[in-house]
């Protein structure tokens, strides 16, 4: 089932619909394969019935009106209210509110990433990372969808379908994973010149373990430990980082551009573009147009130089 | 009256789907505007108000369409000339197709919860 | 003299009354249908080939992941001119050109009822395009999608003049699809051949008088949302904007009201060009004609009722969201009728495989595959999972290319003979035909796999860690050979022209009248107009062509030097007059270049050019409307046979009368448009509506606004002859201007600034619109006046006064409707 097309295509991609890991992309994967086997058997009659009316040799004697009756008429009667009940059923399932007590993700789109804000009963738990969502596996989690800018969408198809990301109001998508991995998601919405590199990552992991990277994620941004890592820090301070990102614990609050408070615990940079190394990061804070032409981060390499970004590489780096 | 309406000229053939039409229209409006104004939460008839008012607007539209169609068959079957029976038999098949959209579209006020 | 030698000179007389001036001048000033026609479908035609270009950009980009053969930018204009062109510049001019061209031909008229407005309408296709092609020239290519949603395409998103190339063009072009919808009605229920009743229309006149009638309320709400975008782009008319009180989801409504029907607006023609060409094939009338009319009907209505299928994923409820799937799967009986009676027809016939029948197959492959996926999308939490992936695009070519497009070369293959008067090659188009049809499916069926694996629609690059380079490559290679069918396929078309065999008369003995006309088509179809008392007049009296040619019919008396056509009744097709048309003349060209200059004018912000263009296009426009009737009191005509009719513009129901209601429909549906946004915004508006307060002390004003309107309509009805004419009609207009300014002075009240809120830019919108209207019945009434005052009008031509009336009445009740709204609906709430 994993492998297609003489092996060429693989059918369980960290992005495919048909590789469900939830209760709800599993029922529309089911779904979908009794109306494709649905389809086939339709289309296979309509074309056999279309060949023989002309080339049959000796076709029997039917009724044309009869005939319109039986295709046009009672086969749609037939095979389409069973198909509107079970999807009727399935939906209203599917849409029904979370569970009380369900953890809270508030997501929120920008051109052209992701924010995304966990929300606790006790306020001060909260916080803000970007790009990445941990969930504990098995448990149904609320996630509150909104966009900052135009209309994005929120859409990881290996756990559910997709959802808007609407300006000036919030859409509500249950997630539940049931197996711990990573998934990836992708904005579905044509959101502009960066549509495409509008991706994250979704990890499901045990609950315990999604509870230990929940207390890290609190804690506010480690001290730089090396001498290139303070360097970059001072660097990150007095260039300007500070006027669109935060880091916790630092100065830097600015509210623009992702939160880089753990940044380098992140698997990926640029909105699930690139994987996550010091020489990536450099080479983006060097010139982030070169990889995401028309994203508000603007060039610095006429601002500083190579070695400038290495070393606000490396502090980043450090922020696990 | 409302028999020579429906089988007697172009816009009355399609009287059945006009109908239907303002009936899908009708069940949307309410529907969105119950929702916004939150009375999913008020009771009636041992169901929530919304579902209560739009099934009967689903029972009385169906009700309506199926006279439609008694009407046209009664005008087709009685028909002495072509032009009529052609009409009347057009008006009875827009019903035929009316009446099974308004059971379609009606069925999900009984299975679906409003509002989310 | 021989019959045979009276039916040569006549076709001599026939062929200078109907020719067309010598040289390019005279081009430029042809109105015939066949001609405009013509136009229509070549540069339709043109269009496609340059839209197909386009996506095989698209298609070498993404071939391979992190391709980079275009940057993100131009893969953005390119899929988004693709679409547009397809959409708007392709498929719906070409449909309707194909109905300019034949539907006269089919119902036995010598043209269209209203021949300058089908040139007007061609003008107007060509200068849109040309407008929205023009945006390369000036490197603001519209990047914002086909659909062009909100806020991306806002200025604050879009802050060049991209968008308003895209808003401005397409309206332009817009323009032409309605008024060939207005023609298209007309001539179907007025012109069609004497006994022509009903149940006797060729089934592709019944699809397109469904059609056309979808085009006039369908469109309008985009010309709405676009009137309202512009105005939100250039004025800062908060419409769609949240921050003051506007919504994007406004937009996303009033586009996919007409983007569902525009759906069904494409295939249902094609699917009547089927519904021609199957029966001639299968030799036999179709099965189950009721069914069939039943069918379009149904599609008809039902398809305005599927527009939020498009909007599954933006936050519906999901019992909304059931409804529209409900009406989804309804739609699909309808179309099982059509699919099941064309099976039926070529089983119980006798059927011969002829090219046309081809690409009839390539459809019904195509074309059910399309509609089974159809219904997959129609179920809401599958749609869910492959909105917006390349399953969706995938489903929506094998909608279009399957139920448009193949159709559409069945038909150019069927009908060719009349074009050129020659039968093309089997051999090439054969060829062209497997290419076509396996380029396509290797190239749309991965696709839908390319979906399923997660690969949303428009992203111009993907890595090699998602899996779908595999499907991609072989889409990419699909799409070379279906590029190189349609290059055979063009080479077919044109070689004919040259090396085809001659076309004798009815070709495949076909048994519609469009097969009595000669190959190529003469410009007045018929010598003289036969009556008709069957489906297929053609195969129930073969000798009916001879005998049409020969001028023995209706109309072939050529002494008066006038286009005449039979106005028939709309029922059963009894001859009641003769339509007079019009020849030609340059005013519709006229016209469209200052209509393209007022769209230049606001698309440079030189708003002065705007307003002169607009003076200029009213001008043209009432000498237009001036030369038609009568300068002289009407004399009965012989129309032959015995039969004595009356001149069109001495009766009560003249084409122009039904034009003139016509464009009120469509005029309807466009302040409909602007009702259901005032509506819209109340119901999501966040407490309290900004009326309640202000009304009140405005509904004096505007009541008395109100009912100066209303008096006035009362008086135009009542003042209708002499000396009352003048006075009545200048009362009423005096009224009209008295609720002009106390409607202003009671919204000054209301919303002082329009750009405050979207509540204060549709007040003032709406005023606007009803202003508009107003200044157009009071030209009106000055024509009117100045006619009566020049005599042209009396007892038996009574046209331009009715045509006024009419207007002046639909005018006030916009203006009453809007009252209620704006006032009465505003003070209850």
């Amino acid at each position: 089932m994993a492998l297609g097309f003489g092996g060429c295509v693989r059918f369980d991609g960290v992005q495919s619909a048909l590789a469900p890991v939830s209760p709800e992309a599993d029922h529309v994967f089911s779904l979908s394969w009794i109306m494709f086997w649905g389809s086939v058997a339709i289309l296979v009659l309509v074309m056999v019935l279309g060949f023989y009316a002309v080339f049959g040799r000796r076709r029997p004697a039917l009724d044309g009106n009869k005939m319109v009756i039986a295709g046009g008429v009672l086969l749609p009667l037939l095979a389409l209210p069973p198909l509107l009940v079970y999807a009727l059923a399935l939906g209203d399932g599917l849409r029904a509110p979370p569970p009380e007590g369900a953890l809270r993700i508030e997501v929120t789109g920008h051109q052209w990433w992701w924010e995304v804000r966990y929300r606790f009963p006790d306020a001060g738990d909260d916080f803000t990372t970007a790009n990445e969502i941990h969930l504990p596996v098995g448990q149904a989690v609320e996630v509150l969808v909104t966009s900052n800018d135009v209309i994005h969408s929120f859409w990881v198809p290996r756990l559910a379908g997709k959802i808007d990301a609407m300006p000036g109001h919030a859409n509500r998508l249950t997630l539940k994973a049931e197996e711990a991995g990573e998934f990836r998601g992708q904005c579905a919405e044509f959101c502009g010149a960066q549509h495409t590199h509008m991706a994250f990552v979704v990890v499901a992991k045990p609950q315990e373990a999604f509870e230990a990277w929940a207390a890290g994620q609190r804690k506010p941004a480690r001290q730089p430990s090396s001498t290139e890592a303070r360097r970059g820090l001072a660097a990150f301070l007095s260039q300007g980082c500070v006027e669109c990102h935060t880091v916790r614990g630092t100065p830097a609050s600015g509210r623009i551009g992702p939160d880089l408070t753990h940044v380098g615990s992140r698997r990926t940079l640029a909105a699930g573009t690139l994987d996550n190394n010091s020489a990536t990061l450099a080479a983006l804070i060097r010139d982030y147009q070169e990889f995401k032409p028309g994203a508000d981060m603007p060039s610095h390499k006429d601002a500083f130089d190579q070695p400038t970004a290495e070393s606000i590489a490396a502090y980043l780096e450090e922020l696990q | 009256m409302l028999r020579r309406l429906h089988t007697g000229g172009l816009i009355g053939i399609n009287l059945g789907l006009i109908v239907w039409s303002a009936y899908f229209v009708l069940l949307y409006a309410l529907m969105s505007l119950g929702c916004r104004y939150a009375l999913d939460a008020m009771q009636a008839l041992g169901s929530n108000i919304i579902t209560v008012a739009l099934a009967a607007i689903v029972i009385t539209t169906l009700a309506f369409i199926g006279y439609l169609t008694w009407l046209a068959y009664d005008t087709w079957r009685h028909a002495d000339d072509n032009r009529t029976r052609f009409r009347a038999a057009v008006a009875g098949l827009v019903d035929g197709i009316s009446l099974v959209s308004t059971v379609w579209v009606g069925a999900p006020v009984f299975m679906v919860t409003p509002c989310y | 003299m021989t019959n045979a030698d009276a039916g040569s000179s006549l076709r001599e007389r026939l062929d200078v009354i109907w020719g067309a001036p010598p040289g390019w001048r005279g081009r430029l000033q042809v109105v015939n249908h066949t001609a405009v026609g013509q136009r229509f479908i070549i540069t339709g035609f043109v269009f496609f080939l340059i839209a197909g270009l386009l996506a095989m950009v698209m298609r070498a980009q993404i071939a391979i992941p992190g391709a980079n053969i275009v940057d993100h930018e131009t893969y953005n204009r390119l899929f988004t001119m693709h679409g547009t062109t397809m959409m708007f510049l392709f498929a719906v001019p070409m449909v309707e050109g194909f109905a300019l061209y034949l539907i006269p031909k089919m119902i036995g008229a010598r043209d269209l009822v209203f021949p300058r407005l089908g040139a007007y309408g061609y003008w107007c296709y060509l200068f849109g395009g040309l407008l929205l092609y023009s945006s390369f020239l000036f490197d603001m290519v519209p990047a914002g999608g086909w659909f062009m949603y909100v806020p991306l395409n806002d200025k604050e998103f879009a802050p060049d003049s991209s968008v308003d190339f895209w808003l401005l063009g397409v309206t332009f072009v817009e323009i032409s699809s309605i008024s060939g919808a207005i023609e298209l009605i007309a001539t179907i229920l007025r012109a069609r051949a004497p006994g022509m009743s009903l149940r006797r229309m060729p089934l592709f006149a019944w699809y397109m008088l469904v059609v056309a009638f979808m085009i006039l309320i369908g469109f309008p709400p985009l010309v709405m949302g676009s009137i309202l975008l512009e105005l939100q782009r250039t004025v800062g008319l908060p419409f769609y904007d949240t921050a003051a009180g506007g919504n994007p989801l406004l937009w996303q409504h009033l586009f996919w009201i007409f983007g569902h029907p525009e759906v069904y607006i494409i295939f249902l023609p094609a699917a009547g060009m089927l519904s021609m060409i199957i029966p001639t094939f299968a030799r036999r009338a179709i099965v189950g004609y009721s069914w069939v009319v039943l069918s379009v009907l149904a599609t008809g209505f039902i398809s305005f009722m599927l527009w939020a299928h498009h909007m599954y994923t933006v936050g519906l409820p999901y019992l909304s969201q059931s409804f529209f799937s409900a009406a989804s799967l309804a739609v699909v009986i309808p179309s099982g009728i059509q699919i099941f009676s064309w099976i039926a027809t070529l089983w119980t016939g006798r059927p011969k495989f002829e090219v046309p029948m081809l690409y009839v197959f390539g459809f019904f492959f195509t074309f059910v595959a399309g509609g089974l996926t159809g219904v997959m999308v129609a179920i809401a939490p599958f749609d869910w999972q492959v909105h917006d992936t390349h399953f969706v695009v995938a489903h929506l070519h094998y909608v279009l290319f399957g139920g448009m497009v193949f159709p559409l070369f069945a038909a150019f293959y069927y009908w060719l003979p009349k074009f050129s008067g020659r039968v093309p090659s089997k051999l090439l188009a054969r060829a062209a035909f497997w290419l076509i049809f396996l380029g396509f499916n290797i190239t749309f069926l991965p696709m839908h796999l390319t979906g399923f694996l997660g690969m949303p629609r428009r992203v111009y690059t993907y890595g090699w860690d998602v899996g779908w380079e595999w499907t991609n490559l072989i889409s990419t290679v699909g799409g070379f050979v279906l590029t190189a069918g349609i290059g055979a396929l063009v080479a077919d078309l044109v070689l004919h022209f040259r090396y085809g065999r001659r076309a004798e008369g009815d070709v495949w003995g076909a048994g519609t009248l469009e097969w009595a006309v000669d190959n190529p088509a003469t410009n007045y179809n018929f010598v003289s107009i036969g009556p008709v008392d069957d489906s297929h007049p053609l195969w129930s009296k073969p000798e009916l062509a001879g005998r049409m040619h020969r001028g023995e019919y209706y109309l072939a008396d050529t002494s008066s030097g006038q286009r005449e056509t039979l106005g028939t009744s709309t029922l059963d097709g009894e001859p009641q007059q003769v339509i007079i048309l019009p020849k030609p003349t340059p005013l519709p060209l006229i016209s469209a270049v200052f209509t393209a200059f007022f769209f230049i004018g606001i698309l440079s912000s030189l708003y002065w050019l705007s307003a002169a263009s607009i003076a200029a296009t009213v001008i043209t426009m009432l000498i237009w409307a001036w030369q038609n009737g009568s300068l002289t009191p009407p004399k009965l005509i012989d129309a032959g046979l015995g039969l004595r009719l009356p001149p069109h513009y001495s009766t009560p129901n003249a084409p122009g009368l039904w034009g003139t209601g016509l464009t009120l429909a469509g005029d309807a549906s466009l302040f409909g448009s602007l009702l259901f946004t005032y509506y819209y915004l109340w119901a999501v508006w966040p407490e309290p509506w900004p009326a309640s307060g202000t009304a009140e002390t405005a509904l004096l004003p505007a009541s008395l606004a109100a009912a100066a309107l209303a008096a006035s309509s009362l008086i135009v009805a009542i003042a209708r002859r002499g000396v009352l004419l003048h006075i009545g009609l200048t009362a009423a207009a005096l009224l009209s201007v008295v609720y002009l300014v106390l409607e202003y002075q009671a919204l000054s009240q209301m919303a002082p600034k329009p750009t405050e809120s979207a509540y204060s830019a549709v007040l003032w919108t709406m005023y606007g619109f009803v202003a508009t209207h107003i200044v157009i019945s009071l030209l009106m009434n000055g024509f009117v006046q100045a006619r009566q005052w020049r005599g042209y009008i009396d007892a038996q031509r009574q046209l331009e006064p009715r045509v006024m009336r009419l207007f002046w009445h639909g005018t006030v009740i916009m203006g009453i409707a809007t009252y209620a709204t704006i006032h009465l609906f505003a003070e209850v709430i």
